[in-house]
């Protein structure tokens, strides 16, 4: 019996300790803040003869927390009001000295400046009445405040003073510190309930008679003329707030004191928000991920309160990468169905969702529904009854998602891992392979965003420094030497181009203004008369050439196919034409004008036409009959190199058997056979964006 | 007594503890460590199918030419050769059986016409027919390795404008979808039909026909390479080949020169066939 009991009790204890432990919430914390400019003006004597002024100025940002509180009492003990006592809680201050007085013999100029933080009051209190018929009523009614720093006791800057005399040229400087010293309200002179920073600490006195006696007595001593910027008014709570200002001159009004004010009592609660996952970037479509958000209330770590997150400025782009989808909803969300949160509700240009507990932090989970998804998210804690807005530690009341600090909606660490963070989003600067036209058609968000090739999306695969070409082959049998043209090739699927081949087809933010849309290759098998390929309807850029038709029909090929018995054969066999008519896919053109060829039956070479330059460039032809040697007789055209017709060439200067220097060759013929190219440099003639034909 | 105390205490410690753990933790989760929902999604399918349409005319059956290949394995060659990776290694090739009689039971040719929902399917054996198709049983993809077979539709399948053509294909687990054809309005011109006409033999392998609408060419346009071409074709196959060589000759000569305009293309193709023949014949001896 008795062991049950003390089973019961520990339990019980338990359960109270717990529900203390949890249960428990601080009290809101408060604070005052607010500015405060303490200003001193000084003028030249009358009679002087002296011109100019010197300015000194403080500006005080303040920062004030309430500490103690001395329950004040009449005669009778009753609890009549409270005295609140004000303390520095981390203020800041900017004091300036500047100016001169000017006269007949000489000057004298005033110059300084100082700041830090630092405590910017040596006695503040606050007095609230509790009672209609409080004693003090008539001398500090409810609300009355007085605050202030005496000379010397919180900050001081150095001022230099430096004397000119203009009569006999001499320069004297000397330093002297500037005093921070003012006071708010009267009622301070000869009352200081909580002491003073350097003075008594002892508590003033807690009798509401006493302090009455006290103020009335000194109100009678308050001087007409103070040395300081001291008030002369009783100064009570405006609508909450002290505010208020006064100014008064003295020395024959060669001093000008003036005092503004304006500070409010704000809860010192603080709440944070973390940026997100720096390396976290959105994806979309069957890939769709999400991220963690959490944001907390800072230093009082049991004040607990409603949670509210809002989605804005959210992404809308079509689809969900530059060529795959076609929705056209928001592109974040909060991920349905979280703990402790109510269902997300749509905004108009994203979506709020609110905590269903009162708690001290949260996490809220964001998804991503497109690769390039974008928006900002701000998080709120109410604590009873009041918003407060959650701060970065950048003080921003909001976070980019994904982590983007320039904000131009492409992942910070795509643009790092790049080295395009310099870069803006519309960028199209892709330098390699090295050509006369930089870019490839896509900005830089477009391949940030990228693109599906062949059912598969890859993170890092599209880089903003090379330039990116996307060919459906039809055919299938791939691209052989244009591999050696250094361009990223993407071999998409039909769908993943539309019926005008644009492949950027989802674009919407970012994409070049210089066009509209960027177009991949058709490569495609056509019959054609006495051709191995053909683009039609020019040579040009991908925009302009609407397909590369390789003819594989020919029944003589065929034949060729089937003598080498095996694929490589027939492949070898077009794999310069692909790699040519590709060529002229991306605006290259034929290393010479084949007018003169074709007056020949394309028998016959000749220097500078189509057999000219770099032999292993594919924008040549295979070998004719003969060429035109430099006697002007028509010899045997020579074997070429196996490397013959397998690459481009990156100069018009002919390599092999077109390498220039007249010579007679193995051969007993003159050599080179078609020397240098007329056009040539087939590499940096590629040319992807824009609309640009036959070479230009 | 005091042992029943003790458990009294550390089951209250355990509820205590349970409480706190679960607390901490849900903080602890709710960090900035993120891990994608999912990896990079492989694509199942490895091999694609591309449909290739020969129109027919003048009372042809029309043609479709179905190729086998792997994209991704063509993809993976780029990838190799522009970016430089994976040095030295290898791309596996990719080894499938091939379905037992799988160009005459696993392929479906689907027909759409315009402003009907449903498509109509057609199977080989009954009304399309099997012309030609690999004979292998083990298929060995590559990059650039294609199998292809061909089919005829014929004539009495009405292809109208417009109407989408496609393959759909079974290949183990996986259905295959080729491209979508469009059936075109058939030539208007006559020379482009009959060009169209002599490519529908070519792929038929019928030299006969070919030869014919090669004829026909010749004889309504004498002054164009076309008819001369497929002329050329014929005898150079049918072992003629002083006569295809004079028909290349002339095809040749009626070849447009180039222009600034349209295309550029220079007739390599034909230049290379009349240099086999005249190899053939000893002619690069006389010129040298």
């Amino acid at each position: 019996m008795k062991g049950k009991k003390t089973i019961v009790i520990v339990i019980l204890s338990m359960v109270f300790f717990i529900g203390n432990f949890f249960g428990k919430q601080e009290e809101i914390p408060f604070v005052w803040r607010g500015k405060i400019i303490v200003r001193q003006k000084k003028l030249p004597g009358p009679g002087l003869g002296a011109s100019g002024e010197v300015i000194t100025e403080w500006q005080l940002d303040v920062n004030w927390k309430e500490t103690r509180k001395n329950d004040i009492r009449d005669k009778r003990g009753r609890l009549v009001g409270q005295m609140v006592k004000l303390e520095d809680n981390g203020s800041s201050w900017i004091g300036t000295t500047s100016g001169k007085f000017v006269n007949r013999s000489g000057e004298t100029q005033y110059s300084g400046s100082g700041e830090g933080p630092g405590p910017v009051i040596s006695t503040g209190y606050i007095y609230y009445s509790l009672s209609d018929d409080d004693p003090l009523k008539s001398v500090l009614p409810h609300g009355s405040y007085s605050f202030g720093s005496a000379p010397g006791q919180t900050q001081t800057f150095e001022e230099t003073v430096t004397m000119i005399s203009y009569g006999a040229p001499t320069e004297h400087t000397m330093n002297l510190p500037a005093y921070l010293g003012y006071y708010v309200s009267k009622s301070h002179i000869f009352f200081l309930p909580f002491g003073h920073i350097g003075g008594p600490t002892l508590d003033g006195p807690t009798s509401a008679e006493s302090i009455k006696a006290t103020i009335e007595r000194s109100a009678s001593l308050i001087p007409q003329s103070l040395p300081i910027q001291w008030d002369r008014e009783t100064r009570v709570l405006d609508e909450g707030r002290m505010r208020g200002s006064f100014s008064h001159r003295w020395l024959n009004n060669t001093v000008v004191n003036e005092v503004e004010w304006d500070i409010s009592k704000v809860s010192d609660i603080q709440c944070a928000m973390e940026k997100p996952n720096k390396y976290w970037r959105p994806k979309g479509g069957e890939e769709k991920n999400s991220l963690d958000i959490m944001a907390k209330i800072e230093k009082y770590d049991s004040l607990k309160g409603k949670w509210r997150f809002t989605l804005f400025e959210v992404s809308r782009e079509k689809g969900y990468a530059m060529n795959k989808g076609e929705r056209t909803e928001l592109d974040l969300e909060f991920l349905e169905g979280q703990n402790d949160f109510t269902p997300p509700e749509k905004t108009e240009d994203g979506w709020v969702i609110e905590s269903t507990k009162a708690a001290s932090s949260m996490t809220v989970k964001v998804q991503s529904l497109d690769y390039g998804a974008w928006g900002k998210l701000k998080a709120e804690v109410n604590v009873e009854g009041h918003w407060y807005q959650c701060l970065t530690e950048y003080g921003q009341d909001y976070i980019t998602i994904p982590y983007d600090d320039d904000e131009d909606h492409i992942a910070d660490m795509w643009e790092e891992q790049f080295d395009v963070i310099s870069q803006s989003a519309e960028e199209d600067e892709d330098p390699e392979p090295e050509s006369k036209q930089d870019g490839d058609g896509f900005s830089n968000y477009e391949e940030y965003r990228g693109f599906f090739v062949n059912g598969i999306w890859r993170e890092w695969y599209f880089s903003p420094k090379r330039k990116d070409i996307f060919i459906y082959d039809e055919i299938g049998m791939g691209v052989s030497y244009f591999t050696e043209t250094g361009l990223m090739i993407h071999l998409i699927d039909k769908e993943e181009y539309d019926d005008d081949r644009i492949v950027n087809f989802n674009r919407g933010f970012a994409t070049l203004a210089s066009q509209d849309g960027q177009k991949g290759l058709y490569l495609c098998e056509e019959p054609l008369v006495g051709l191995g390929g053909q683009v039609w309807p020019c040579i040009g850029t991908p925009n302009v050439v609407d397909k590369v038709i390789i003819d594989t029909l020919d029944p003589f090929m065929k034949a060729v196919y089937a003598e080498k018995g095996a694929e490589g054969g027939f492949l070898k066999n077009y794999a310069s034409s692909i790699a040519h008519e590709l060529g002229h896919a991306v605006n290259m053109v034929h290393h010479g004008d084949e007018m003169w060829e074709a007056g020949n039956g394309y028998e016959i070479a000749r220097r500078g036409g189509l057999w000219s330059g770099d032999i292993c460039c594919v924008m040549r032809y295979s070998p004719p009959d003969r060429y035109l040697g430099s006697d002007n007789n028509i010899y045997p055209y020579p074997q070429e190199d196996p490397s013959s017709r397998t690459g481009y060439c990156s100069s018009s200067a002919g390599t092999g058997i077109n390498a220039p220097g007249e010579r007679i060759g193995p051969d007993g013929h003159p050599y080179p056979i078609a020397g240098n190219a007329e056009k040539g440099n087939c590499r940096y003639n590629i040319t992807l964006k824009g609309y640009n034909k036959w070479g230009n | 007594m005091k042992k029943r105390f003790l458990l009294a205490i550390v089951l209250v410690l355990v509820i205590i503890i349970g409480f706190w753990f679960l607390n901490t933790r849900k903080i602890s989760d709710s960090g900035l460590e993120q891990k994608t929902i999912s990896q990079e999604k492989q694509k199942e399918l490895l091999i694609d199918i591309s449909l290739k349409f020969i129109q027919g005319v003048n009372g042809q059956g029309s043609l479709l030419k179905i190729r086998l290949f792997s994209r991704k394995l063509l993809q993976q060659d780029i990838d190799k050769k522009v970016l430089n990776t994976d040095k030295g290694k290898q791309i596996e090739s990719l080894v499938v059986s091939c379905p037992e009689d799988f160009w005459n039971k696993s392929v479906t040719v689907m027909l759409s016409e315009k402003g009907k929902k449903k498509a109509e399917y057609h199977r080989p054996e009954t009304e399309v027919q099997l012309i030609r198709a690999p004979e292998e049983k083990i298929w060995t993809f590559t990059p650039g390795k294609i199998y292809e077979a061909l089919y005829e539709i014929p004539s009495s399948v009405i292809l109208s404008p417009g109407t989408h053509v496609w393959i759909a294909a079974t290949l183990g687990k996986e259905r295959l979808r080729s491209n979508d054809i469009i059936v075109p309005s058939p030539p208007t011109g006559e020379k482009e039909r009959l060009i169209q006409e002599a490519s529908v033999f070519i792929y038929l392998e019928n030299a006969e026909e070919v030869l014919r609408v090669a004829e026909k060419l010749i004889s309504s346009f004498p002054d164009d390479s076309s008819g001369y071409w497929f002329k050329g074709m014929v005898l150079e196959i049918t072992g003629n080949e002083e006569s295809a060589l004079a028909a290349y000759e002339q095809a040749l000569k009626n070849f447009p020169l180039p222009g600034k305009e349209g295309n550029v293309e220079p007739p390599l193709r034909l230049v290379e066939k009349m240099r086999k023949l005249r190899s053939l014949a000893g002619e690069y001896q006389r010129a040298e």
